[in-house]
């Protein structure tokens, strides 16, 4: 079989072949509208806490009417005692507790600041417990100042000392994080099951041995659908989500078509260990929440045992984050990325080599 | 009885005789888990590399300097003249956040110059905690000199030294630690998907041309099946335990509540696993359509439980997918267990638990008896 031959083959059977259609397509389009769904709204909102207040005092009841207009908070009641609060939360009915303490407003008064408030989080969930010290915090300063100042007071409130900015996702978005990170999973896996599928059938149906231009034809095929997902989502899906995206075409114009060949590769020939396409996603289909984990998004890379993420970096989705992430979302340049690109050239020679040997060298 | 006991021996016998279903419930949770337990055995990500851009060089801001320097979770890798330069670091991944110190830090002017930090948002945890090591450090050394710290509040995280005043207190993980609140969602996490695909594979192979006719006519379809899908539910409880014990006797960590009860919630899971499986394999007649409907229900199933995000303020479709999926129902029993949670919380969890063999395991089994009529 010619290259071209086995390209339009394999191009026809993707299409053809429900199984692979519903892998190698479908998914990447579900996935992009899917995975992203639960994040949409970005931040933690409306986070229950429970209030212990036992001021009563103007400087108390502004704290908490600031309080309600937060995004992140949300107070759900007002308890007498500890007893009470600590009860709310353990019923589930709260995530944290605000105890204000019954000399709030003399401590306010005099410029003890917050001196006199008490938290307590949830930790189990950490976001939630961030987001709620976050909010009451953002409250605290300002609403005892504003409050002290209406009193006659001098406000205390210089210019802050420290200033963070966040960089890149400038407004801390969750969905902004997790989506452009966990994309290059998902154009990953789908594009290696579905590699991964095409050859173990073939190997059910012991067509083993091909030339090299079929065998090239048909890692080209593979290939192609492999750059059509990833443009398709760093263009459009990018776009209709409103990812943040630096528009670094001619990088990806570049770096693109190494990720897909890489992961195509990988999948053909992961798919001669299995002798039916069906084993073959049984086994590789489990690995999508370790590898997202070992890619290093949400544990970096540096902080894990160096055999580990030695190991990760043969997963070509480690080294698309790497590329793709900066590329997309902080506006860096191919030079900015050439430690993980020439990781992920090394990846595609390797695979690429041991598919074509293996596939041209199969036992008949 | 005896065909549901006979069904899970024949099941055992099938999986010990073929060599993927066996890896499925042996050496892939062992790989999976254990990179997992790799990847999170150091605690907390420590020494997050940071550039320092130095403005001043005066006695205070050298302080500043030592101070990041000796903080555990961080790393100084470079020194750069500017922001620019620091920025570019960062984007090259050489480093998670930048100190920029400004001239005259500490004087009666630093107000209108504030320490500024800047950090990677695009791996929004990894900078974030990168900036909340750095702001904890920058505002020790400043309060220790003398310099006013206020107006740190808006800007603080959870850690109590950001709070001045306040005295805060963590229920649940009070070393805030990122091992114990990922090592509760990603064991769950990877053993369901894991036991939910092995569960397609085990009823998949009762299919005969995408038909359950032959199986079903014999009889005992539900003591049959639920004798097939025994031996899953037991291996995902078994690496439900294992993932446990690693956490809270080898790591240290320790629930508030009841671990009996986080066990038994996982026997649930697993039960409403492959009740889900039966129903994706009776619907669809596909074992890799069964198996790409695993992926959607398991494969995602972290991203909807609402335990990173909380779901509430996601749209509609969210929203309910959320309560159809079961891990939700189980990450909220667990996470309500380490807490200390009272105890209608947990039968809330548990009894919406059940109703997956119910209703999803219920609707599988009519389906597949169908089968046998249309014979």
């Amino acid at each position: 079989m010619t290259f071209r031959a086995a390209l339009e083959h394999t191009l026809l059977t993707i299409v053809t072949t429900r199984d692979l259609l519903s892998l190698a397509i479908l998914s990447v389009l579900l996935y992009a509208f899917y995975y992203p769904a639960p994040y949409a709204h970005q931040s933690a909102r409306a986070l229950p806490v429970v209030v212990v207040n036992g001021d009563g005092g103007t400087a108390a009841r502004r704290l908490l009417d600031d309080l309600g207009e937060t995004r992140s908070v949300r107070v759900v009641g007002e308890v007498p005692d500890m007893v009470a609060a600590r009860g709310a939360v353990r019923d589930r009915k709260a995530d944290g507790i605000l105890l204000i303490s019954r000399d709030f407003t003399g401590g306010a008064l005099t410029g003890r600041g917050t001196a006199g408030i008490a938290l307590w989080l949830n930790g189990t969930y950490l976001l939630r417990a961030q987001s709620i010290g976050t909010g009451v915090a953002a409250t605290l300063a300002g609403a005892i100042d504003r409050w002290r100042a209406a009193q006659g007071g001098a406000r205390l409130a210089a210019m802050p000392t420290i200033l963070v900015h966040p960089l890149f996702n400038t407004t801390l978005g969750y969905r902004d994080y997790i989506f452009p990170a966990v994309a290059n999973i998902i154009l990953q896996q789908t594009l290696l099951l579905a590699c991964a599928r095409l050859m173990a059938e073939r190997q059910r149906r012991r067509e083993r041995r091909m030339s090299v231009a079929a065998a090239l034809g048909m890692w080209a095929a593979c290939t192609l659908v492999g750059v059509l997902s990833a443009l398709l989502y760093f263009g459009m899906i990018y776009w209709i989500q409103d990812i943040p995206h630096a528009g670094a075409l001619p990088a990806l114009l570049v770096t693109v078509p190494v990720f897909a060949a890489t992961v195509a590769a990988l999948g053909l020939l992961l798919g001669k260990l299995f002798n039916s396409g069906d084993d073959a996603l049984k086994i590789l289909l489990p690995t999508s929440v370790p590898l997202v984990f070992l890619a290093g998004f949400a544990w970096p890379l540096h902080a894990m045992p160096g055999w580990l993420s030695a190991l990760a970096w043969f997963s070509p989705a480690t080294c698309a984050m790497h590329i793709f992430v900066p590329l997309n979302q902080m506006g860096a340049s191919l030079e900015d990325v050439f430690g993980p690109l020439a990781k992920l050239m090394a990846l595609l020679a390797l695979y690429g080599g041991l598919n074509i040997w293996s596939s041209t060298n199969s036992a008949r | 009885m005896v065909t549901l006991y006979n069904a899970c021996r024949a099941e055992w016998g099938r999986i010990i005789s073929t060599p993927v279903d066996l890896a499925l419930l042996t050496v892939m949770p062992l790989i999976l888990l254990g990179a997992m337990a790799a990847m999170l055995s150091a605690g907390s990500p420590h020494h997050l590399p940071t550039v320092i851009v130095d403005r001043d060089g005066g006695v205070l801001a050298r302080r500043i300097v030592r101070a990041i320097d000796a903080s555990p979770g961080l790393r100084i890798v470079g020194r750069v003249p500017d922001v620019a330069a620091a920025v570019t670091m960062m984007r090259r991944e050489q480093a998670v956040a930048a100190v920029v110190i400004p001239r005259g830090v500490g004087t009666r002017n630093a107000g209108r110059a504030p320490v500024e930090i800047f950090h990677q948002a695009a791996f929004l945890s990894t900078g974030a905690l990168a900036a909340t090591n750095l702001r904890v450090a920058v505002a020790a050394t400043l309060a220790q000199y003398g310099a006013s710290t206020h107006g740190l509040a808006g800007l603080a995280a959870v850690d109590p030294a950001l709070l001045p005043g306040v005295q805060v207190t963590v229920l649940g993980n009070p070393s805030l630690s990122l091992e114990w609140y990922l090592g509760l969602l990603l064991g769950p996490g990877v053993l369901h998907l894991l036991i939910a695909v092995a569960c397609v594979g085990s009823i998949g192979v009762l299919m005969n041309d995408g038909s359950f006719a032959a199986f079903a006519v014999r009889g005992g379809v539900a003591a049959t099946l639920a004798g097939r899908l025994s031996p899953h539910v037991i291996a995902g409880t078994f690496w439900g335990v294992a993932w446990l014990l690693w956490l809270t006797l080898a790591q240290g960590y320790r629930a508030d509540g009841s671990l009996l009860l986080i066990v038994a919630g996982q026997a649930l899971l697993f039960v409403a696993t492959a009740a889900v499986a039966l129903l994706l394999v009776a619907a669809t007649r596909s074992i890799a359509t069964a198996l790409s409907g695993a992926v959607i229900v398991a494969g995602s199933a972290l991203a909807y439980s609402g335990a990173s995000l909380p779901i509430d303020g996601a749209g509609l479709f969210a929203r309910v997918w959320h309560q159809v999926l079961p891990l939700t129902h189980y990450m909220t029993l667990q996470m309500d267990q380490v807490l200390g949670a009272s105890a209608g919380p947990f039968l809330k969890a548990a009894g919406t638990l059940l109703l997956y063999p119910l209703v999803a395991g219920g609707l599988g089994i009519i389906l597949i008896r169908r089968d046998r009529e249309g014979r």
